[in-house]
Formats: structure tokens, C-alpha cells, sequence
């Protein structure tokens, strides 16, 4: 995609971004144990910027909290600690302050809700449409939330998000069932777009979409992209697709982000030992690329009770020594990459 | 002495009835695999490899019925044989590995448990004496050679996971469990139904590796069925790629991926992203899988296949042997202008993915 520089003033910022879970426990079990709730630690103290025209690719293992984040930052989860901002300015009671307008030309300050300015495509487009609602009914709520009264005006909007879409105003009385998978991924997109939002979270737009079909959406996300302005942050666990899609990469792991770079710079020579594994577990279709690799041992360890220290040193094979088990390592910069190990930095 | 390969099926159709008329999820399909071999069976969801493996087991639940063909395990016609006799050999020659892995283990029996009575059943636990709890000196055997199985499989720490619930297994290492089930009676025959897809790609680098252990050590001939043609490629001898219940290119690993010939599974290529540098346009197959129940007349990649003629909706397609042992179900091979147009593959080099280690070095 397109290859925007990350500078001037992020489009979206999160700063020590936290998000626990509490699950419930038994009052036998709290008596019993002396303690209260389990908490779930999905995110655990994340910083990240995204810049307008930027498309962010959020990878890591299943459970390691990109959901939780990709929602945080599109406030459907207020955060346990943390802050979001837009253009600069907190996000305060769900407006934010808009100073740019999508061309990046200064405006007049202005307060937006912040639902208008970011919209979420869900992992799974089978169940985040409503079944009830005719793709017509789908497309007009988030137009009448926008304020467009007229219902011939409306109309007009609904024909013009379903063909940039690819689809086409025949498909507007049916129902979401009445489509396949890649289909009703296009209607969650039109519907995400309705809104005319500044900034997208999509996750996983195309995990459940067969190969073939998985081309169509990605390419359209990319050309909607340029058309609308748009900024993504695109949460996959396929690696290939997030190289493709991506100008620049998040690795998570157990709640943290452990590096970030532009996607050439982070695949050709990845830092953290958890990318290095994460990139050489991909497998190569290419014969002579066939060969051993170095696996990763073991499971992701439990977001209920999070080692302390590294969050990567119960599978790490490389680590440096206690402090990897003692101390949450910061963010070094190195080239253009930021990676959270000790490898990369002195620990005194 | 003739030879016989381990598993040879012949003209093979599997027809589910359906309120729309019957659907033929496999549709005259012929496959070879010699011992001790692995073959990729690769397709879009809905394309029948699934019902392919079932069709094997006998395990085809009515109305479904396997319809027509023969499945001749060393030379024998599994269809031919009574209930009992294709119980036995599912439980000793042949196993199978379930595309869910939670579907399959019984999530009220201690996981530990549930490979102790798979050993047993398929008498890895002969003792002649009296099963536990009844004598202890074979209680504490068999659970020792259960965390030995365990540990093969690489669960970690299987004397404390053995009292484990399936719920409380990852989905790897509950995939895991199956493997070690589905290896206890030893099988000549693996049957891996999309065994990594649900998983995350270091788990599933780590399963594929097992499998591949497993292969070599034991001499485990193995099908597995994947929609992914990278972990094929990977994992593979030779591909077999499906379409709307037929195979339209079977060859071995190189004939297929480093020279695709049907125009499906050169889409397939296309539209998989790549890590190369530079990136590389993809290009997607337009349109998505027919409905089987309501197939096209001839080719049925017709609606979709940018070098579709009118001859590819009038007949059936017959196979073509491109060079020896690569076929490929397409009539550009024979019946078009030498000079078809291929320029929308063209650009797809052979291999697809740029080792990522061999940029950093
Ligand atoms: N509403 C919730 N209540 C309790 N725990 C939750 C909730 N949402 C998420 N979690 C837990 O938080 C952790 C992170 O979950 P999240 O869905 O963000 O992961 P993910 O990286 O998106 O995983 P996947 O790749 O499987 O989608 C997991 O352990 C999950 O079980
Ligand atoms: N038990 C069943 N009853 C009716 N139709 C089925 C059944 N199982 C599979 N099918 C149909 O058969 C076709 C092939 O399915 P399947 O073998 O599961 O494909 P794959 O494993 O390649 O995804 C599909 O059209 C599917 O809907
Ligand atoms: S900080 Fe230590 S344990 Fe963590 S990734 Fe780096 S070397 Fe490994
Ligand atoms: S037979 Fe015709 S429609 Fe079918 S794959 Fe070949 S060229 Fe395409
Ligand atoms: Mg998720
Ligand atoms: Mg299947």
C-alpha cells in the first residue's frame, strides 16, 4: 500500500494503553484462595502512533490482545489505563478534536464525536450483521447517524457504498444470509465506510474468506484506502498478508507490543526474538526454501498470569540473562525499527 | 511380483442428497500414495477433501453414500469389506486426524485418560493382566508409557497435564492429544483433515513438524488436507488440487507449484499474497466457488476462468498428462490456440515466497 513517512502529528495516538479483564469468581473460591477476581491482562501497557494515510499491521499469536487493542483505539473499550488521542488532543467524554482535514491542510478546531471518525470491521462478517436487516436497512442507520435526512438521498448513498464496494443496488433488499462470505465482508466494509470515518480497524477482514476470494477484499480495501483517505490499522495472523497490506508493523506478544518498523525494514531483519520466530515459522512454497527452521518451543503463557519481566523470556532462546525475567525491557530504537528487548539496549 | 501401492483409489464419487438435488462432493476422483509417502490434497472450502478422507474411512453418515469407485488398501477394496473388517483396520492401519479438534476429544474424560483407553483399544498396553485400578504395577506401566506417548507428541510437562481436561489444553496442544491418539495403533495410514488450520503459524510450524517427524521415523504415509498450498508445498511429495469435487492438477510438489498447468490453481498462486521484494501485485480469481448442487455444464471453473472458450461448458473435461506424473483437467492444453492467453499468470514466477532469512543474511 502506500508509503506515507510517519511524521508531523499522529492521526491516532495511544499512550500506555491497559486493558483488564476481570472473570468472576466463585465467592467459595475467593474465600477459599484469600483473593478476589482473576484479571485477564489482554493489553498491558501499549504505546503507538499511527499517522494519517498510514495502513499499521497489528500481528501476534492468538490471545496476545489485538482485538482488545484494535477496539481500545476505536473506543468500543474504554481502556483500564491509558490514553487515545486524535490529532494531537485527548479523547475526552468521546469527542475528539479534529484539526486536519483528510488532506492534511489545518482546519478550524472542531469537536467530533469520536464514533464518526473511526469505524470497525469484525473478525467474523457472519455474525456482526444483523440477520434481520436488509443490506438497505445495514447501509441507511450509520448514514441517518451522519445526519442525511432525506431518504432519497440516502438511497442515492446506499447505490454508490455498494458499487465501491463491487456490489450493486440489486443486492440492496437482501438479507446478510443471502450472501457468501466474501460478500458479506463487503457489505461490513460499505457499512464501515457509510459513516465516512477518518481511521479503520479492520480485524481479520479476510481470515475467513477462502484464498481466492481473500485477494478480491484486500485489493479492495487498498483501492478504498486512496479513494476515501482513509488510515488503517489491519489486525491478520497470516504474515503474508500483512506484508503485503501493510506500510508499517506491530508485532504483539501477551499483551505488549514487542516491536514496531516499516514492513520491509521489520521482515528483512526483524529484532526481537519473537519476530525472528514468528517470520521463520511462515511456510515457503519455494523448494530450496524448504528447509529446517527454528521452531518456537512451547505455548503463549496464560494473559491470566503474565510472567514478569520479559513477557517473551519462558520461550525465549537467546535471553540475555535475570534482567530478562526481572524487568520489562523499554523501547530502543534501532534504525527505524523501536523493539522492547535487552538485547538492544543496556540495561543500566 | 506386482507391486501394490499402499492406497490406490479409483473413480471415486460421493454424492450428499440435498432439497436442491444431489450434491457430488466427490466426483470421480482417482489418487494413488505409496507407503511411507505424503500427499496434499488442496482446495477452497466446499471443494470435497474432507468427504474425500470420510469416503475412505467408511464414515460417510446417510443419506450421504459413497456411490461409485474402488479404494483398494494394499490391493484390497475397503468398500467390499464388512463393518467389522473396516473397523479393525480404522483402528490399526489407518487413523485420522479431525479438522476440530474439540469436536473430537471428550471434553469429560481427563486427557491422559483418553490416550491410555486409545493405547489400550488398539492393544499397545498388552499385559495380560488385569486393567487398572485393579493391579497397580500395570497401572503405573501404562501411565508411564501414556506420558511417553505424551512427551513423543511434545506436550510439556505431562506428568502434570495428564489429569487435564481437553478445555484446558491451547488449540495446539489439544491437537497435539489427537496426534498422540491417532498414532497409538502405530498406522501405516494418517489421515490429517486441515490439522493447523485453526492454529496460530508457530504452532502450526511446530504440528507439521511433528507430522514430519512422525513420517520419517515411522514410516507414516500421510494425506493432508489443507486449503493452504504453501504449507502443501512445505509439507508435501506430490499435490493433488481440488475443484467443485474433482482433482484438476495432481503431480509432485515441484511439477505443481514450480509449474502450475490448470488455470485454478495458477488463481490460487496469484492471489496468495507473497513476501517477495519488491511486493507484487496479487491477482484475485474473480467470482468464488460454485454451489455443487447447481454445477455449470462442462468445466465447472468455466464462470470464473479468464480463458474460458465456448468448448469448456459443453462436455466434461478430460485429464491431461502434461509430462510424466503431472495431469492437469484442462482443455487449453489440447484443444485451444497454442498462443492462449496466459498473461494474466504470466507474471507469477516459479516459487512464490522469498526466503525471508536468505534478505536478511
Ligand atoms: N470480554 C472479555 N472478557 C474476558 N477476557 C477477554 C475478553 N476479551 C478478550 N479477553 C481475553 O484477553 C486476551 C486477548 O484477547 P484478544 O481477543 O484481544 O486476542 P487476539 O490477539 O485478538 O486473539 P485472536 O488472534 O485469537 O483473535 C485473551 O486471553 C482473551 O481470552
Ligand atoms: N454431511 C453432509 N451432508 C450434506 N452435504 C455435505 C455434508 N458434508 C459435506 N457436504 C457438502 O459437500 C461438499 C464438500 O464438503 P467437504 O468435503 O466438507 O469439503 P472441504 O473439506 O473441501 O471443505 C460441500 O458442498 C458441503 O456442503
Ligand atoms: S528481553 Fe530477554 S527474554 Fe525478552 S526477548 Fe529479549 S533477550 Fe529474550
Ligand atoms: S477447461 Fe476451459 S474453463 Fe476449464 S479451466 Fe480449462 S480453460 Fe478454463
Ligand atoms: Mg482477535
Ligand atoms: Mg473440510
Amino acid at each position: 500500500m502506500s508509503e506515507p513517512q510517519p511524521n508531523g502529528v499522529p492521526l491516532i495516538e495511544v499512550r500506555g494503553i491497559q486493558k483488564h479483564f476481570p472473570i468472576p469468581r466463585s465467592p467459595l473460591a475467593k474465600l477459599l484462595s484469600r483473593r478476589g477476581d482473576s484479571i485477564v491482562h489482554a493489553v498491558n501497557g501499549v504505546d503507538l502512533s499511527i499517522w494519517p494515510g498510514e495502513t499499521v499491521g497489528l500481528v501476534g499469536e492468538s490471545g496476545s490482545g489485538k482485538t482488545t487493542l484494535g477496539r481500545v483505539m476505536a473506543n468500543l473499550y474504554p481502556p483500564t489505563a491509558g490514553e487515545v488521542f486524535f490529532h494531537g488532543e485527548p479523547v475526552v467524554n468521546d469527542m475528539a478534536t479534529v484539526k486536519m482535514d483528510r488532506s492534511g491542510q489545518p482546519v478550524a478546531p472542531k469537536q467530533v464525536p469520536y464514533y464518526r471518525l473511526t469505524q470497525v470491521i469484525f473478525q467474523n462478517p457472519y455474525s456482526s450483521l444483523n440477520p434481520r436487516k436488509t443490506v438497505r436497512e445495514i447501509l441507511s442507520t450509520p448514514l441517518t447517524h451522519r445526519g442525511i435526512r432525506s431518504s432519497r438521498e440516502r438511497e442515492e448513498m446506499v447505490r454508490m457504498l455498494l458499487e465501491s464496494v463491487g456490489l450493486n443496488e440489486r443486492h440492496a433488499g437482501s438479507y446478510p444470509h443471502q450472501f457468501s462470505g466474501g460478500q458479506r465482508q463487503r457489505i461490513s466494509i460499505a457499512r464501515a465506510l457509510a459513516m465516512h470515518p477518518r481511521f479503520i480497524v479492520a480485524d481479520e477482514p479476510v481470515s475467513s474468506l477462502d484464498v481466492s476470494v481473500q485477494a478480491q477484499v484486500i485489493n479492495l480495501l487498498e483501492r478504498l484506502q486512496k479513494e476515501f483517505s482513509l488510515t488503517y490499522l489491519i489486525i491478520a495472523h497470516d504474515l503474508s498478508v500483512i506484508y503485503y497490506i501493510s506500510s508499517r508493523v506491530a508485532v504483539m506478544y501477551l499483551g505488549k507490543i514487542v516491536e514496531t518498523g516499516p514492513t520491509l525494514d521489520l521482515f528483512t531483519s526483524p529484532l526481537h526474538p519473537y519476530t525472528k520466530a514468528l517470520l521463520a515459522a511462515i511456510p515457503r512454497v519455494r523448494k530450496e526454501r524448504r528447509t529446517e527452521r527454528i521452531l518456537l518451543r512451547g505455548d503463549i503463557p496464560s494473559p491470566l498470569n503474565p510472567p514478569g519481566g520479559c513477557p517473551f523470556h519462558t520461550r525465549c532462546q537467546v535471553k540475555v540473562g535475570r534482567i530478562c525475567e526481572q524487568q520489562m525491557p523499554p523501547n530502543f530504537q534501532v534504525g527505524k525499527q523501536q523493539v522492547a528487548c535487552w538485547l538492544y539496549g543496556d540495561p543500566h | 511380483m506386482i507391486h501394490t501401492p499402499l492406497l490406490q483409489i479409483h473413480n471415486l464419487t460421493t454424492i450428499y442428497p440435498s432439497s436442491r438435488g444431489p450434491v457430488r462432493a466427490v466426483n470421480s476422483v482417482s489418487l494413488t500414495l505409496e507407503e511411507g509417502r505424503v500427499l496434499g490434497l488442496v482446495g477452497e472450502s466446499g471443494c470435497g477433501k474432507s468427504t474425500v478422507l470420510l469416503s475412505i474411512l467408511g464414515l460417510i453418515r446417510p443419506p450421504g453414500r459413497v456411490a461409485e469407485g474402488e479404494i483398494l488398501f494394499r490391493g484390497v477394496d475397503l468398500r467390499q469389506m464388512s463393518q467389522g473388517e473396516i473397523r479393525a483396520i480404522r483402528g490399526k492401519e489407518i487413523s485420522m486426524i479431525f479438522q476440530d479438534p474439540l469436536s473430537t476429544l471428550n471434553p469429560v474424560f481427563k486427557v491422559g485418560e483418553q490416550i491410555r483407553e486409545a493405547l489400550r483399544l488398539h492393544g499397545m498396553m498388552n499385559s495380560g493382566r488385569l486393567p487398572w485400578p485393579f493391579d497397580r504395577q500395570t497401572g503405573r506401566r501404562e501411565r508411564e508409557r501414556v506420558l511417553q506417548v505424551m512427551a513423543e507428541v511434545g506436550i510439556p510437562s505431562p506428568d502434570d497435564r495428564y489429569a487435564a481436561y481437553p478445555h484446558q489444553f491451547s488449540g495446539g496442544m489439544q491437537q497435539r492429544a489427537l496426534i498422540a491418539i491417532a498414532l497409538s495403533c502405530n498406522p501405516a495410514l494418517l489421515l490429517a483433515d486441515e490439522p493447523t488450520t485453526a492454529l496460530d503459524v508457530t504452532i502450526q510450524a511446530q504440528i507439521l513438524d511433528l507430522m514430519r517427524r512422525i513420517n520419517r521415523e515411522h514410516g507414516t504415509a500421510i494425506i493432508l488436507v489443507t486449503h493452504d498450498l504453501g504449507v502443501a508445498a512445505e509439507f508435501c511429495d506430490s499435490i493433488a488440487v481440488m475443484y467443485a469435487g474433482r482433482i484438476v492438477e495432481k503431480g509432485s510438489v515441484d511439477q505443481v507449484v514450480e509449474n502450475p498447468q490448470h488455470p485454478y490453481t495458477r488463481g490460487l498462486l496469484a492471489s496468495r499474497p507473497r513476501i517477495t521484494i519488491p511486493k507484487e501485485p496479487i491477482a484475485p480469481i474473480p467470482g468464488s466457488v460454485p454451489d455443487l448442487a447447481d454445477l455449470p455444464a462442462g468445466c465447472p471453473f468455466s464462470p470464473r476462468c479468464p480463458l474460458a472458450q465456448g468448448v469448456c461448458r459443453e462436455g466434461p473435461v478430460p485429464l491431461f498428462e502434461v509430462t510424466p506424473g503431472h495431469t492437469s483437467r484442462c482443455l487449453a492444453h489440447n484443444d485451444f490456440r497454442r498462443d492462449y492467453d496466459w498473461a494474466w499468470t504470466d507474471r507469477i514466477e516459479p516459487g512464490h515466497i522469498t526466503d525471508i532469512r536468505t534478505l536478511i543474511e
